[in-house]
């Protein structure tokens, strides 16, 4: 149980992040939106892009290459704002794009490895390993906490 | 954990609520009695109040608090016979009484247990009750002695107090339980009914009569009957006489007339019809055929006969009112919300029709039907908000303890006025307001208020007036807290202010007194020359005034110097949905609250004066300072100032700090906007008080102008200082 699974399947909205293949369980994900104007918040915490307007919510986003420290890139045609439930409050994720939508047996999940993944292990639920690629399951309640948040901006300013 | 074995959540629910309310009667009561003195009317609200606090604790199974109200109530009696005198000592233990029962009260709503020990006070109690009674005479009535049962004992025996076991007249609560295999239970059942009926007057049935005559499957049966005899004995013995029947058990016995309010309290879960009047002792009628007329008229009938003893409110009226769980309420209040944006929406789309195809007829009846849906949104909308509004009064209540208390801890007499305490206003401002009203108040009490003898000497009455009261104005509720003290000495404040470093010296010598008075809601400014636990930390207007604004409400102060100061606190009626003026800056949209504008100028590059860094424009005189909105919100390495600009709009706000204008590229209109929060995720950001989503679908932020404005007062201190 070290990846945390119950079920003997899982089923995950699998999106891509420069260049490799991450994913969240489909329970979490509330909606996948194109790419739309964000409504800038001053002085918010740094990976907090903004707030959208999802159909009369008003949601914050998150720039998930930015909490990852990964380089910004472009938003394309195939950018997508992924709305998951955290608690109570859903909050977007800007994805560079979502790839499929899988159903994988729990067996093929190994525990996180530092190893296989560029992300710090603490983000991750597991690896799971597939025929043609590796997807790495994202720990949604750690990489979008506020703890976490603050975490990231402060080593983002100690490593400028 | 506190339990209640038998009882469900909504049985503990209809108690808390009926609770709240007799506790509520038991304060205004005490508070009464100890202004009017000995009044036999008072004296019956508290005595019922504690009456039914007994009774419906002791259905619920709250020993503690059963055995308070049961003494409370055997020395209240001893008052309404004036056999006890009413003096402060008496009022003493009936307001410990009243805070322990609240304690108690408030172990049923966590569900776990306070600790409290209530025997000392008990102790004291029957010590008052014994007294009492050994100064009347043994010839005296029965009830005295029936009073006198508890002397000598630590407590009341189990058996008085939790109503089961309660011998004499009463109304007497019958389980009748029929035989597995009784063929017609409904028969039986009648039967049943039929012969109890001759016994007593019969106060209600479950199943009703109604039900039971038409035939309906009766498993079990419970009648509530107004027995004249001593033991309920017979009355079981009538109901097992009857064949097929398994058992015939007495549920409760309870005085006489109040079996029938207890009964439609638990029977009524979540919605439940009360009485137009706030006082209602217990909920009328339930509003169903379940037999409820029945019932009322019944009850009515056996009410009559001992009128004297229960509450006129307590009579069946017709139910006008329903009480909703407010997430219920705030759930409508949103959906509402989103239909106010759409209706906006809605026109804007219908208008861009209408110019791409004028002259077609299915625009005009787009907007025939758009303006119709437009005016029921806004009917809506206000019906909403009126369903949510109640009466301030509900948050007046605790007042006039927590005066008295306060009063006599400091030795002063006060008279406490309230008056408007109908006007209603919206539940989310009500539930804010408490805190910073207490504290005003209690600055009036402890600042304003002077000793008795000092108000003598002062040449003013002993007492002291402060007067708590409460209006509309537009779309505002006005609270004001005024008394007759000693008012606020500018020059005091001034002293305090440049002692703690506030200001200078030469700055406390130019501000007018009015500026000066104005400076108690800086942080970290007291005037009280000792520290107490009433008032004067230090810590205390400044918040309330950041409490008030974060409110959208402004907070103001009349003082004059030996005549008392008059807080005035405005706010509007709902935290929902505002009037704002929205304004574009470098194509963002950003949302102005109409309360913190004061005008709009246009302004030219040439209008702009720089003082000691800052720009200003000169306005009539006055010198505002500007603030340019892309300074103010630019991320950071971005220089958001258009240069190539010949004129601009500056948005002239007031609050607090004074007046600024907010320079701004464009105007785009007034409107009234949906405040929404930006969440918990992204929290608190200064400067923004929510955000709101326009009529096109965008995001616009609301600016929280005292907040922004203290913001950068702050940051330029900053720079200044570095």
């Amino acid at each position: 149980m070290e990846h945390g699974f119950d079920a003997e399947e899982v089923q995950l909205v699998v999106f891509e992040l420069a260049d490799e293949s991450y994913g969240v369980e489909i329970s979490r994900v509330q909606d996948i939106n194109r790419m739309q104007e964000i409504t800038e918040i001053p002085h918010a915490p740094e990976s907090v892009v903004g707030v959208i307007n999802l159909r009369g919510r008003v949601i914050p986003v998150v720039d998930l290459r930015t909490r990852f420290g990964m380089p910004s890139a472009e938003h394309t045609k195939s950018t997508r704002i992924v709305v998951v439930q955290m608690g109570e409050e859903p909050i977007g994720m800007i994805v560079d794009a979502v790839s499929q939508v899988l159903r994988i047996p729990t067996k093929v999940i190994e525990p996180p490895s530092p190893v296989l993944a560029s992300l710090d292990s603490r983000y991750l639920l597991g690896i799971a390993k597939l025929e043609e690629e590796l997807v790495v399951l994202l720990d949604l309640d750690y990489v979008l906490s506020k703890d976490e948040q603050e975490f990231i901006s402060e080593a983002m300013a100690e490593s400028v | 954990m506190l339990e209640f074995p038998g009882m469900t959540a909504d049985d503990i629910k209809v108690f808390l609520i009926d609770a709240e309310e007799q506790l509520q009667a038991l304060e205004d009561g005490l508070l009464e009695l100890e202004q009017v003195g000995e009044d036999e009317e008072v004296i019956g609200q508290i005595f019922r109040a504690a009456h039914t606090l007994k009774g419906s604790s002791a259905t619920l199974g709250h020993e503690k608090m059963a055995k308070l109200t049961h003494s409370m109530e055997s020395l209240l009696d001893l008052v309404r016979k004036s056999k006890l005198e009413v003096g402060p000592d008496l009022m003493d233990v009936l307001f410990e009484c009243l805070d322990v029962l609240r304690v108690l009260n408030r172990e049923v709503e966590t569900g776990q247990e306070s600790g409290e020990d209530i025997t000392v006070l008990t102790g004291r109690l029957l010590d008052i009750i014994a007294c009492a009674e050994e100064e009347t005479t043994e010839a005296d009535s029965e009830e005295s002695c029936a009073g006198g049962r508890d002397r000598g004992e630590p407590a009341p025996r189990e058996g008085d107090m939790d109503g089961t076991l309660m011998h004499g007249p009463g109304d007497v609560e019958l389980a009748v339980a029929f035989t597995k295999d009784c063929p017609m239970p409904s028969v039986r059942a009648y039967q049943v009914a039929d012969r109890l009926s001759v016994m007593g007057n019969i106060i209600y049935t479950v199943p009703s009569m109604e039900r039971i005559e038409a035939g309906e499957d009766v498993a079990e049966l419970t009648v509530a009957i107004q027995w004249d005899g001593d033991s309920p004995q017979p009355l079981v013995e009538a109901a097992m006489a009857v064949s097929d029947v398994e058992s015939a058990v007495v549920v409760q016995v309870r005085p006489t007339g109040s079996l029938r309010a207890h009964s439609e309290a638990s029977a009524a879960a979540e919605v439940f019809m009360d009485e137009a009047t706030e006082k209602g002792v217990a909920p009328a009628a339930r509003g169903d055929d379940d037999g409820g007329s029945e019932a009322g008229a019944k009850a009515a009938s056996g009410a009559s006969a001992v009128a004297a003893r229960t509450t006129a409110s307590a009579m069946p009226t017709r139910a006008t009112t329903v009480r909703v769980d407010v997430a219920r309420l705030d759930v409508l209040s949103n959906l509402v919300a989103e239909l106010v944006i759409d209706r906006t929406h809605l026109a804007q789309l219908e208008s861009k029709l209408a110019e791409k195809h004028g002259g077609d007829g299915l625009v005009a009846e787009l907007n025939r039907t758009s303006t119709h849906i437009g005016r029921l949104t806004t009917e809506l909308q206000e019906a909403i908000n009126k369903a949510r509004m109640f009466p301030i009064a509900n948050v007046f209540r605790r007042f006039p303890r927590m005066v008295r208390d306060l009063a006599q801890g400091q030795g002063k007499e006060i008279d406490f006025i309230i008056e408007g305490e109908d006007t209603e206003l919206d539940r989310s401002v009500s539930e804010e307001i408490g805190d910073p009203l207490i504290h005003l108040i209690r600055n009036a009490v402890g600042h304003g208020i002077e000793s008795p003898e000092d108000r003598v000497a002062a040449g003013k009455p002993r007492k002291g007036t402060v007067k708590l009261s409460a209006f509309h104005q537009e779309n505002y509720i006005v609270i004001q807290i005024a008394d007759d003290g000693r008012g606020i000495d500018p020059d005091a404040i001034r002293e305090s202010a440049v002692s703690k470093g506030l200001i200078s010296e030469d700055t406390a010598a130019r501000l007018s007194d009015r500026d000066a008075v104005n400076l108690i809601f800086s942080p970290g400014l007291s005037t009280s020359k000792q520290v107490d636990d009433v008032s004067g930390r230090g810590v205390g207007m400044d918040i309330v005034r950041k409490n008030i604004e974060r409110l959208n409400g402004t907070i103001s102060i009349d003082t004059v110097m030996g005549e008392g100061s008059t807080f005035t606190v405005k706010l509007p009626l709902t935290l929902a949905i505002i009037r704002a003026l929205l304004v574009g800056y470098d194509s963002r949209i950003y949302a102005i609250p109409l309360a913190s504008v004061m005008e709009i100028t246009m302004i030219e590059l040439s209008d702009i004066h720089t003082v000691h860094g800052s720009e200003a424009i000169r306005l009539r005189g006055d010198v505002v300072p500007l603030l340019w909105l892309g300074d103010v919100f630019a991320r950071d390495g971005e220089d958001d100032r258009a240069d190539q600009w010949e004129r601009m709009f500056a948005v002239i706000t007031s609050s607090h700090e004074g007046q600024v204008g907010l320079v701004v590229d464009s105007l785009v209109g007034e409107m009234e906007i949906v405040i929404k929060s930006v969440g918990s995720f992204i929290g608190n950001i200064p400067g923004v008080s929510g955000v709101t989503i326009l009529g096109d679908g965008r995001v616009a932020l609301i600016l929280d102008v005292p907040s922004l404005v203290r913001r950068v007062v702050e940051e330029r201190n900053d720079t200044r200082r570095s």
